[in-house]
């Protein structure tokens, strides 16, 4: 039987697409999980797309699986903090519906809100992002994986859980190589306001250095913004939800007074603004993100004790790629754009080349 | 009287040979392997040795010494059990088919704390007493108060939570990179970000033996608050919680009581009724032990009384007011899910009446917070004739909680003697099995291990495919742990 027939016997919408590749449109879970099973029968390269996800076309002689269809949020309760959603919806959408009820997903790359729940979560950030006490943490709390030959694995909804490995760890941030995210229990927390600050620093150095310290006293910020320029630096930083908010901007201010940074008042709606320039987005250590340069600016998300997601722009005149080659220079990885995007740690890297082969031959997968 | 201890095995003394001569410190006499082959047993009774004991026990101090014990385990084909402080309670480190015991207690370096960044490094075999000590000179802290003698590697074997988590995260949240050995003797050296950390993390010595760990630690306190919150049932107790944690507060504890552990505290809550109360306070152990004959007319006692449930709150950092602050707003939203101030925590929460001689088990599992009462119910239910059921939330996350079940009563297996007609396993299978059905997952920090498997597939589903994947990829000739997570 052709690849082609296999397909349709999915259920899902099939129409030749690229060099020889098919796109496949599956309305329905148990449908995207027949065409899984078909594809890694034949083998044929597979590449998985969302709501406004890249890539648009098929491989050559391979299938582009169009999740667009997954887009049903099931549930979105704010009681609970917890959401159940399809893969294929976009995060704008579940923010929409989040906000209704009365969360949020929290601040996000300006790509992931672009972007799919799976390609969020499937991507190179994992689905993290920031929690209270300097901690990144994903936003899954459980994912539906679609195996090779087509079953779905989901386990137990419930944190920290001690029940042997992670599996969810195999779905996210793995790019649909070892399963496809099918949809998944997505954590929200309280809309509540938030409380702004701003100061001004020696340059952006020593505002990040500065951020840095206020991190390490797990006292991180949802976001925070810092502009250099001539005269030093700017920083705002934005804490969100209800009273603890304005507790942790209180010891935060502090603490960024003790370390020479003076008050900048009220930074109104230019914390948020949207970057200028033409950024690109990465995940970085605090020394990286020191190093990348002196007159750029820098919006952070995701922050921890040991570094951030962050958007670098330098003046308008310079382009995205200058910028991504002094973020690589500086130690970071680009995540954003994805033409830009730099590969991820292996398993070989670390000694473990040997268990992913066997591994990929576990899951019937090709190398 | 004493039993004369099994004579050494031939295997046993061949495998000594082997890995003495692989340079790593090795015994197979019967007193060392009868240590290494205990079974979890709560204290004051009389210790179990596993039908299938080991053959020998080894001490290697490195990670190429640990790799080193697997070639020699590969070439003998006999399993490895990594063990270190024989604290856990679901019989994960007792070796279920014999082999070699791999002792972690000597893998206690790197030590290194870098307190300005806040990383500790550290070998998988210090215990939770040293590495207090070690990160107390540093003036940091893990946040995990473990039993004394539980070791870091356990810790991430089980991916234990600490138990105050609430307010410095899980282990799994602390920890940045690690050093592990798998199955086919490679050093696994894993990268801050890259996930393989994540994965590894609670496989229970199944898929690797953890040799060290970067983790990251938190300043150590020096300010407290702590109140009671008295709250009119579990459920408005729950909501408050609940509420606390959602708002971005994080309690450094924060135990919720359900009415039936209220009642099983020594202080009698004033709204009983007098001849009541004065029967309830009267009540000594030797009344529990006699109660617990019938745990099912006890446990209706517990429910019919109009008992309230109780919350624990501590906040803790490096100032007064901030902890103050904190603890103010904490009880603000707790007032609105109906809780009162019922004052300072006593500097100890008196012990359960437990009688010296009632049998005790305990469980832990996890769940989301929607689930919570449903699940308390369902395992009050499910033991109501067999033991006396108490429960308290015990870590609590904006997503959902950790419960812990404490069972009074059963028989001693090997006895016969005891109250109620269930052994203390007979009742923890009945209420995990109740847990399950409710919808909870089957451990929040004990890990899974030898007791609790045969519920491992309701709990991860076509995820066990992925299980016995992960197994064939780190533990290509299936040494690691055998008979544990199924595998």
């Amino acid at each position: 039987m052709s690849v082609r027939d296999d397909l349709l016997r999915s259920g899902a919408a099939v129409v030749e697409d690229g060099e020889r590749g098919f796109r496949l449109t599956p309305p329905s879970i148990v449908s995207l999980g027949r065409a899984v099973a078909a594809v890694r029968a034949h083998g044929v390269p597979l590449r998985v797309r969302g709501h406004g996800d890249a890539p648009s076309t098929a491989p050559a002689h391979g299938v582009l699986l169009e999740l667009g269809s997954l887009d049903r949020i099931a549930a979105v309760d704010c009681a609970t903090g917890l959401a159940r959603v399809e893969a294929g919806c976009s995060v704008s959408a579940l923010e929409s519906a989040a906000r209704r009820a009365g969360c949020t997903l929290g601040p996000l790359l300006p790509s992931v809100r672009s972007g799919s729940v799976g390609a969020w979560l499937a991507g190179p950030t994992r689905g993290e992002r920031g929690v209270h006490g300097s901690r990144r943490q994903t936003a899954a709390l459980t994912v539906s994986a679609v195996l090779a030959d087509g079953r779905i694995a989901e386990g137990r909804s419930a944190p920290a859980k001690s029940v042997g490995p992670d599996l969810d760890r195999l779905s996210l941030g793995g790019g649909g190589r070892l399963t496809v995210i099918a949809a998944a229990w997505i954590r929200l927390f309280p809309a509540r306001g938030a409380a702004s600050s701003a100061w001004t620093c020696r340059d952006p150095a020593a505002a990040l250095a500065a951020l840095e310290q206020v991190c390490a006293r797990e006292l991180a910020p949802a976001r925070a913004r810092i502009l250099g320029g001539a005269s030093g630096a700017r920083l705002a930083l934005t804490w969100e939800g209800g009273a603890v908010a304005a507790l942790e901007r209180d010891r935060a201010g502090r603490m960024l007074a003790a370390l020479g940074c003076g008050s900048g008042g009220e930074p109104g709606a230019w914390v948020r603004d949207a970057p200028t320039g033409h950024p690109v987005e990465v995940d970085a250590r605090w020394m990286s993100l020191r190093e990348w340069s002196r007159e750029g600016e820098w919006q952070l998300f995701g922050m921890h004790g040991g570094g951030a997601f962050a958007t670098l722009s330098l003046p308008e005149a310079r382009g995205a790629e200058e910028c991504a080659t002094l973020a690589r220079a500086a130690g970071a990885r680009v995540i954003a754009p994805r033409r830009m995007r730099d590969e991820g740690r292996t398993w070989a890297n670390m000694g473990a080349g040997g268990a992913w082969g066997r591994l990929l031959d576990a899951l019937g997968l090709p190398e | 009287m004493t039993a004369r201890l099994p004579p050494v095995s031939g295997l046993g003394k061949a495998l000594r040979r082997s890995l003495v001569a692989a340079g790593v410190d090795a015994s197979c006499s019967p007193a060392d392997v009868w240590v290494a082959s205990r079974l979890p047993t709560p204290p004051g009774r009389k210790p179990l040795v596993s039908p299938r004991r080991a053959d020998v026990v080894a001490w290697p101090e490195t990670a190429e010494e640990v790799a080193a014990v697997v070639a020699v385990a590969v070439k003998a084909g006999v399993p490895i059990t990594a063990a270190g402080g024989a604290t856990g309670s679901t019989g994960g480190a007792v070796p279920a088919r014999g082999g070699i015991v791999l002792d972690t207690r000597r893998l206690i370096r790197p030590v290194h704390v870098d307190a300005r960044a806040r990383i500790a490094e550290l070998g998988a075999g210090l215990t939770a007493q040293r590495i207090d000590r070690i990160l107390g000179e540093h003036g940091m802290t893990l946040g995990c108060d473990a039993v004394p003698q539980s070791t870091l590697g356990g810790w991430l074997a089980t991916r234990t939570a600490g138990e105050r988590s609430s307010r410095y995260g899980t282990l799994a949240d602390r920890t940045l990179t690690l050093e592990a050995v798998d199955g086919s003797g490679e050093i696994i050296r894993t990268q801050e970000g890259s996930g393989l950390s994540q994965l590894l993390l609670g496989s229970e010595g199944t898929l690797v033996i953890f040799t060290s760990a970067r983790l990251r630690v938190a300043q150590l306190p020096c300010a407290r608050w702590a109140r009671t919150v008295r709250f009119p049932t579990l459920a408005a107790g729950l909501k408050g919680l609940r509420t606390v944690v959602a708002e971005g507060l994080r309690p450094a504890i924060a135990r919720l009581h359900d009415p039936a552990g209220w009642f099983a505290l020594s202080r009698v809550p004033a709204r009983i009724p007098a001849p009541l109360r004065r029967v309830l306070a009267g009540a000594g152990g030797e009344a529990l032990r006699l109660s617990l004959l019938a745990p099912g007319l006890l446990n209706r006692v517990a429910d019919a009384l109009p008992l309230p449930a109780l919350l624990t709150l501590a906040f803790e950092g490096d100032d007064e007011d901030g902890c103050a602050i904190e603890g103010a707003i904490a009880l603000d939203l707790c007032r609105e899910a109906r809780g009162v101030d019922a004052g300072p925590v006593p500097p100890r929460l008196p012990a359960p009446r437990g009688a010296p001689a009632a049998r005790e088990a305990a469980l832990d599992v996890a769940t989301t917070w929607d689930r919570a009462e449903s699940v308390i119910r369902e395992v009050r239910r499910a033991v109501h004739d067999l033991a006396f059921a108490r429960a308290s939330i015990a870590h609590a996350a904006p997503e959902g909680c950790a419960i812990e079940f404490t069972f009074l009563g059963g028989t001693d297996p090997e006895t016969q003697r005891g109250e109620g007609r269930s052994s203390p396993g007979e009742v923890v299978a009945a209420a995990l099995s109740a847990a399950a059905d409710a919808g909870a997952s089957l451990s929040h920090h004990s890990g899974i291990g030898a007791q609790r498997q045969l519920l491992l597939p309701r709990e991860l589903g076509e995820g066990m495919r992925q299980l016995r994947a992960l197994k064939s990829a780190f533990d290509p000739h299936r040494i690691l742990n055998p008979g544990k997570l199924l595998l």
